[in-house]
């Protein structure tokens, strides 16, 4: 028999349970199983797993390619990897990996093998990484839930949000602006090991929130949309979406550097980073672990972005929407990054303001404010 | 089906149309001397306003004062929503109020119904207070999200 070596760029072939056994056997560990019948696929030949991926055996027979046949003109017989060096780290992950799952998350991979073999493709072009066993898992319980999972930048599209038309729409038009574009790509699977979800639904603690993002847990970090909060242009929700990004990114950012799947909080790990992340840690210590004396504690995120981020927000709203004037880019800028609470309509101040927007002039200020309102008035709600 | 029923339809249908969406927009009757009204600003041209309701849970100032030292008491950031919002405003800039004689045919809810539906908000929000005289402000608002 012919040893065919395993070409990782090509769909592995996974096979399901109702394949596995049915035609020739197979060999032990190291070796090449017995040929299965005509048209058939082989089992198992050594590892054990239902999925016979564990050794080789049982190719077609009929025009059974010999050493001068072109690879190119037997390729398409080829049904499933024969166990050599090149392979077997993956075929033994393979095993492994499906060994780990639930039952009820196998009986998912049997009915859906084309998915799950893009899932084990991943984790084959992710070396098997812990980061990505548990992306895969994450991403078969979404799929099962009827989420999408978007395996190129590790992103979990769940259900709620997939249902969701009027943020489906907004995202679907950001993916095709550049800048966040970017931030999607640092969650592609070549350089990221913190993956993303998108999802719906109302936190009950804040409930007035267009969104939430929730910090890193086992390396996924979830974004929550409010679906009470989509009543307004489908711009306003763009910068929801590119605020928590940033956010999403800073928690990536220290995630990263935690080298763990969740952030180590304290002000010692804060303090340990700052000669990569300098400006992050700069605010975490002012406004969260060292607060210089009579200053008040606030949202290190928030008068980070207020003060740092407003370009990137105004350059992605621009991508998104260019029918804008600068004022209108300037003003929704501003949103989410005035402060804590309410700001007053005569001073524009909330009760607890970012040091940015505190520092800009009261007219501008208030006028900030009217050109948000009138905005608001004069654009059709998303939904 | 004649053109005349196929116009007949059509304008019934338009009609139910605008009638639901204009069923969707929430109208909240406010008492302004209520206690769930944190604080009102109506400017002497009465073309800006501000009404700001108190979030039920955080009307006091003492269970302020305690969600605030619990927030900033945490050195674990559990998400980016930051400091729980304790009240929401409705904001009016540059639009006239309408005036009216009375409540018939206004659909609204009170501000406990407000706070019992999750403070859903549409944009715009209506809100409708009562005046001196008898009559009622109905001011368009929205809200920063």
């Amino acid at each position: 028999m012919r040893r065919v070596k395993f070409q990782p760029s090509r769909p592995v072939k996974v096979l399901t349970p109702d394949a596995c056994g049915s035609t020739g056997g197979g060999g032990t560990s190291g070796s090449t199983g017995s040929n299965g019948t005509s048209g058939s696929t082989g089992s198992d030949g050594g590892f054990g797993d239902p999925y016979g991926t564990g050794g080789g055996g049982g190719y077609d027979n009929s025009d059974y390619p010999t050493d001068d046949t072109n690879t190119e003109n037997y390729q398409q017989y080829i049904t499933i990897p024969i166990l050599s060096a090149e392979n077997s780290f993956d075929i033994k992950n393979t095993g492994i990996f499906y060994n780990s799952l639930s039952l009820q998350q196998q009986q998912w991979a049997i009915d859906n093998p084309n998915s799950y073999n893009q899932i084990i493709q991943y984790q084959i072009d992710n070396v098997w990484s812990d980061e990505s066993k548990a992306f895969a898992i994450e991403a078969i319980n979404s799929i099962k839930e009827g989420s999408d999972v978007d395996l190129t930048y590790k992103v979990i599209v769940d259900k709620s949000f997939k249902d969701n038309p009027c943020l489906n729409e907004v995202y679907e038009k950001l993916g095709k602006a550049p800048t966040f574009n970017n931030y999607l790509k640092e969650y592609d699977s070549d350089f990221s090991v913190v993956d993303l979800k998108l999802s719906v639904g109302v936190d009950t603690q804040y409930s007035l929130a267009g969104a939430v993002t929730y910090k890193p847990i086992n390396s996924l970090i979830e974004i929550k949309f409010n679906p009470n909060k989509l009543n307004t242009p489908p711009l306003n929700i763009a910068i929801t979406f590119i605020h928590e990004m940033i956010h999403a990114e800073t928690y990536r950012k220290l995630l990263i550097l935690s080298g763990k799947g969740e952030i180590p909080w304290s002000s010692d790990f804060i303090e340990s980073i700052k000669n990569n992340e300098e400006k992050i840690a700069h605010y975490y210590m002012m406004y969260r672990y060292e607060i210089p004396l009579g200053e008040s504690p606030s949202e290190p995120q928030h008068e980070y972005m207020a003060q740092l981020s407003r370009n990137i927000i105004t350059d992605v709203m621009k991508q998104f929407d260019s029918s804008q004037s600068e004022d209108v880019y300037n003003a929704l800028a501003w949103i989410g990054l005035m402060g804590e609470g309410e700001p007053n309509p005569l001073t524009g101040l909330p009760p607890q303001p970012t040091a940015a927007w505190a520092a800009i002039p009261q007219v501008e200020r208030v006028k900030i404010l009217k050109i948000y309102f009138d905005f608001i008035e004069n654009n059709t709600p998303c939904q | 089906m004649s053109v005349k029923t196929a116009l007949l339809l059509l304008s019934f249908c338009c009609i139910s149309f605008a009638q639901k969406s204009n069923q969707q927009k929430i109208t909240i009757f406010l008492d302004i001397n209520d206690k769930a009204l944190k604080e009102y600003y109506i400017d002497k041209d009465t073309t800006t306003a501000f009404f700001n309701i108190h979030i039920i849970e955080y009307q006091t100032k003492k269970s302020r004062d305690k969600a605030m030292n619990e927030h900033y008491k945490n050195l674990i950031e559990e998400n980016s929503a930051g400091l729980p919002r304790f009240s929401i405003g409705f904001y009016v800039f540059d639009i006239k109020p309408e005036k009216l004689k009375s409540l018939d045919c206004i659909d609204y809810i009170t501000v406990k119904q407000f706070r019992e539906n999750n403070y859903k908000t549409t944009s715009p929000t209506y809100i409708i207070h009562k005046l001196k005289d008898g009559k009622y402000l109905k001011w368009e608002t929205n809200t920063l999200n």
